[in-house]
Formats: C-alpha cells, sequence, structure tokens
C-alpha cells in the first residue's frame, strides 16, 4: 500500500546539452540543494556539476560493452531509490532533456511516486532543440518524426516522406542484444536499404552533433544517403532526413472545410 | 579561474571572448579536455517486436527476454 508524504524525494533534471548554456534555474537550483544528486552526462559536465554539489556520484560507470543496458538502466533507478528510501533528496541529472530518450528518469519517477515518494520532472534542452537551431529547422514547417533508429527498424513504420525525418542513435541501429557501443556496416546498410524505400540514395542527409562544449561548433555533415555506410558516426550522432516529396493536399477534407465555410460565415 | 569555470562562462556569457584566455588557462582546458573518456549516450530502450508481443509496452523493458 503507497504510503503519503514519506521524506524522500528525487526530481530528474536536464543539463542541457553544452556546458554552462543550457541548464535552466530551476535545474540548477535543485541540484545545488540536493542531498545526493546522480548524474549521467559527458565527463566535463559532470565536473562541471560537482561544483554546484558536495556529493555527486555518476551513473556512467554502470555501463559496460557487452552489458545488456537494461541492467544497467535498472541499475541507474535502483542507485537513486536507495537513496530516495533513505530519505535523502535526491536528483538525476542527465545531459539534455531527462525525459527524452531517457528510460531510468521516467522509470525512477513512476517507482517513486509508486512508493508514496514526491517525484518530478524538470525540462531540460535537448539535442532536438539544439538541432533545429543549428539546422534551422522548423518543424512546424512540414512537419518532423523522431524515431529510435533500431525501434524504427524492428517496426512497420508509416513514413512521410513529405515531412522531416529524424533518426537518434544510428551508431547502434539495429542492435537487438542491448549490448553493444556501436553495430556496424552491414546493420547501416540494412538501415540504408530501409530508408531507400522512402528517399532516393543520393537524398542529402545531415549527421548532427550537438557539442558539449561552446567552444566546439555542432557537426553538421550532409552527405548522400547511401554514403552513411562508411560514415563516421558515435552514439551521439543523429541523422537528419529532409522531405524528399512535396506535402500533397488533401482534397476532400479541403472542399469540406469549404462546405463548412459557407455555412458558418 | 578553473578550466571548468572558463567553460562554464564561455557557455554562458556572450560577451566572454575566449581569444583573451591566457596560455595557462588553455592548457588547463587542454588538461582537462585530455583527460575527459567519451561518455555513453545511450539512455533509451527501443524493444523488438518478439518481446512487445508478450508485454505491455512500459513492462517489457523491465522483464529479461533475448533482444530489446
Amino acid at each position: 500500500m503507497k504510503e503519503l508524504d514519506k521524506v524522500g524525494s528525487i526530481v530528474c533534471v536536464g543539463t542541457g546539452m553544452t556546458l554552462g548554456a543550457h541548464i535552466t534555474p530551476i535545474c540548477r537550483s535543485h541540484i545545488e540543494h540536493a542531498d545526493v544528486v546522480f548524474t549521467s552526462a559527458h565527463p566535463m559536465m559532470e565536473e562541471w556539476i560537482q561544483t554546484m554539489n558536495s556529493d555527486v556520484r555518476t551513473l556512467q560507470r554502470l555501463y559496460a560493452e557487452g552489458k545488456d543496458r537494461r541492467i544497467t538502466y535498472r541499475e541507474m533507478v535502483d542507485a537513486m531509490m536507495t537513496e530516495v528510501r533513505a530519505a535523502k533528496k535526491v536528483v538525476g541529472a542527465f545531459y539534455g532533456h531527462p525525459g527524452v530518450f531517457a528510460w531510468s528518469p521516467h522509470k525512477v519517477i513512476e517507482q517513486a511516486r509508486e512508493e508514496g515518494y514526491a517525484a518530478h520532472m524538470e525540462a531540460g534542452v535537448s539535442a532536438e532543440d539544439c538541432l533545429y537551431a543549428d539546422l534551422g529547422i522548423d518543424p512546424g514547417k512540414v512537419g518532423s518524426q523522431n524515431f529510435e533508429a533500431s525501434q524504427f527498424m524492428f517496426y512497420q513504420r508509416n513514413i512521410d516522406p513529405s515531412a522531416y525525418l529524424i533518426l537518434w542513435q544510428v551508431a547502434i541501429a539495429g542492435d537487438k542484444s542491448i549490448k553493444r557501443f556501436s553495430t556496424g556496416k552491414a546493420y547501416r546498410q540494412l538501415l540504408v536499404e530501409l530508408l531507400n524505400e522512402y528517399y532516393p540514395l543520393q537524398h542529402k542527409v545531415a549527421l548532427y552533433e550537438c557539442p558539449t562544449l561552446a567552444l566546439e561548433p555542432p557537426r553538421i555533415d550532409w552527405i548522400p544517403l547511401k554514403d552513411f555506410v562508411d560514415a563516421d558516426i558515435s552514439l551521439i550522432t543523429t541523422m537528419v532526413l529532409p522531405p524528399s516529396k512535396k506535402m500533397l493536399k488533401n482534397q476532400k477534407i479541403l472542399d469540406r472545410l469549404s462546405a463548412l465555410d459557407k455555412t458558418f460565415q | 579561474m578553473t578550466a571548468i569555470q572558463i567553460l562554464e562562462k564561455l557557455g554562458a556569457d556572450a560577451s566572454f571572448n575566449p581569444n583573451n584566455l591566457t596560455d595557462l588557462e588553455k592548457s588547463e582546458i587542454i588538461k582537462l579536455s585530455e583527460k575527459s573518456d567519451d561518455f555513453n549516450a545511450a539512455l533509451i530502450l527501443s524493444n523488438a517486436p518478439a518481446e512487445e508481443e508478450e508485454d505491455t509496452e512500459d513492462d517489457s523493458e523491465e522483464k529479461p527476454a533475448d533482444v530489446n
């Protein structure tokens, strides 16, 4: 049975993508006033967070090549919940936005609430936010579809090639083992073949990486889709596919809207 | 200023000019960046269909399975 008003609490916050540039005042305040802060971010970002609180513990040590990431993510939740249950004011500080493409922050909040602890999330600046700024894309112009690359491959999705398509974690595209830090050319080739059902092989796609330090520019490499197989990519690389087709009018609905306009004008 | 304080200022202060950094400050930043390993950015799971057939979307990620 749930208990209410327990002393421990958890807040998941975002550090933003670029050190110093993106953290919100409320996220920083939660970090500064926490009893313990758990982090999963770039080492320099983690070192920066250490300047805000005397008890900062990295969750990055839980990763290992060949280790099932489901175990890693569960261990992240367990580490945070152990301190919540010990009546601590706990903060989970995750790079970017803590709730975007991140399992553990959502899970720890769900679990803490289930056990009767106060728990919530504060928004952060995500890689997607930076991507729109750096590439000059307005997702409202023709629409934007976001998929985790492996999920995109595992399931039959209805892709709209008249909108932007953004694929995340392309370096581990097709990894069913959940243990690898990268897949490989054969997997990328399969992804290219899948995308080729909607986009020509010469279609220009962008490989995007948001910088951790303000000293560095963002990576924006425009390449033909077919060249993705041999491209230099990492876990932070995102693929952006601009539309390959124009939007088609929905004449049936437009006609019905015109009829409505005549009725209600 | 420490290297981290400089990096924070670079991110947060639009008027801060990195060209004004001293050689010592530059070397401190280089030293810090050299000792920083790559981090693991993967934080999301994506279940393969075989797993989803048995479980609900959220619960499936918690249970042992052969694929994600």
